[in-house]
């Protein structure tokens, strides 16, 4: 392919503190007007301990400044993005542990002993459980209750 | 003659699969821990009854209709009902003021919020868009609103069934302006009766000023919508839609 021209898009940036190494694009166009691009990393030296003439194209083309300019925003924008997903995980995490904690509140109020006991303060508490361990809590209350096991809770519904 | 004084009470309904009476008798007794004075009446199919359908004041049976909720709803025993989807827990006890809400209205539902668009399948279709939510409806007993609610019914189950949809200018079913994938819901059904049926324009339908208050839907981002302190009712909505699969045609 004849290169007719060779050009660097200006949104390289530094793969490098020591800005030794850059990620960059080259859109080459050949006689036919037809457009390559490539995504490049582009080192200062070479495999055989050369300048690389890429590299001294590209901040020719480009310019140092720019490169460190959208090394700066791309390390901004990939911080962002890492806060709002650690954001949305975290919302996500909390929805599904609110939809876990439901199915097990159902799940525990369908046992027998436990949808039978005439205690309806541990049932209520059972029931407004703010997480699994509480509702664990409760459900086993509930049960060494109803199997007169342990101790009976006051309760003044019982009593009455 | 002392006018009688209306009957307000809740209206719950589990049909079709078990885990609606779970949910059901969940919600009936969540109702009772903070409202005991609470009239409730369960609108079950009798197969699923146990002891724990006991606090119920009015036990209604239904058939095994997975909307038996809309049959319901038109069978209230109370002169102002707050009907609430199985699949919803209590959290506070602003539950007992919920018939404050209705002032001069024949029906209130909660609304679909713009900001919660991307929580819901189907919003906007060509011929209009959703606006109310069926989870919950605090509404009045009369003629009108009893043949909405029996209508509601009935006509969803025609539509789910194929033997009944909106009907273009030349007479056939209008699926440019209403795309079949909406005959699945019901809201579809409750959005025409309120739109485009002309013997219930008189109908006063209002919305709750607090939507999130009566309706907050568990699977929204709980930090860009943090669940408002008097929140009454959670919806479990990624519980139901595990069984949706049970009314795609």
């Amino acid at each position: 392919m004849a290169v007719q021209s060779r050009n660097w898009l200006d949104n390289a940036f530094w793969n490098t503190k020591d800005k030794d190494c850059a990620e960059a694009i080259l859109v080459i166009e050949d006689a036919d007007g037809r457009k390559i691009s490539q995504v490049l990393t582009v080192r200062k030296i070479t495999e055989k301990g050369e300048e690389n003439p890429d590299f001294t194209e590209l901040l020719d083309v480009v310019g140092e400044e720019k490169i460190d300019e959208n090394t700066k925003e791309r390390s901004d924008r990939k911080e962002r993005e890492r806060e709002q997903k650690g954001a949305r995980d975290k919302a996500e995490a909390q929805a599904k542990e609110l939809e876990r904690l439901f199915d097990s509140k159902i799940k525990m109020l369908a046992i027998d002993v436990i949808s039978s006991t005439k205690n309806k303060t541990l049932k209520s508490k059972l029931r407004r459980s703010k997480n699994i361990v509480e509702l664990n809590m409760y459900a086993q209350l509930i049960m060494m209750e109803e199997n007169g096991i342990g101790f009976v809770t006051y309760d003044a519904e019982q009593k009455d | 003659m002392m006018p009688s004084k209306k009957t307000k009470g809740y209206l719950i309904v589990a049909s079709k699969d078990s885990i609606y009476y779970d949910w059901a008798c969940n919600l009936l007794d969540g109702i009772k821990d903070f409202y005991p004075e609470a009239k409730i009446c369960l609108v079950v199919e009798e197969r699923f009854l146990d002891h724990r359908a006991d606090q119920a004041d009015e036990i209604i049976f239904c058939d095994g209709h997975y909307r038996a909720k809309l049959w319901g709803m038109a069978n209230s025993p109370w002169d102002i009902t707050f009907y609430i989807d199985a699949d919803m827990e209590i959290i506070h006890e602003d539950i007992s003021k919920v018939f404050d809400d209705l002032g001069d209205s024949d029906m209130v539902y909660t609304t679909l919020q713009p900001e919660h668009y991307h929580i819901f399948a189907d919003v906007d279709f060509p011929g209009g868009r959703f606006e109310l939510c069926g989870a919950v409806c605090l509404y009045r007993k009369s003629e009108l609103v009893d043949q909405f609610m029996q209508d509601w019914y009935d006509i969803y189950v025609d539509q789910q069934s194929g033997n009944w949809w909106p009907l273009n200018d030349k007479g056939e079913y209008d699926y440019e302006l209403y795309p079949r994938c909406l005959a699945i819901w019901d809201q579809f059904t409750l959005w025409w009766l309120v739109n485009k049926e002309p013997k219930y324009a008189s109908l006063i339908v209002g919305e709750f000023a607090n939507n999130e208050k009566w309706n907050w839907w568990s699977i929204l981002d709980p930090i860009k919508f943090p669940k408002p302190e008097d929140t009454v009712l959670v919806h479990m909505s990624s519980a139901a839609s595990k069984n949706l699969s049970d009314v795609i045609l």
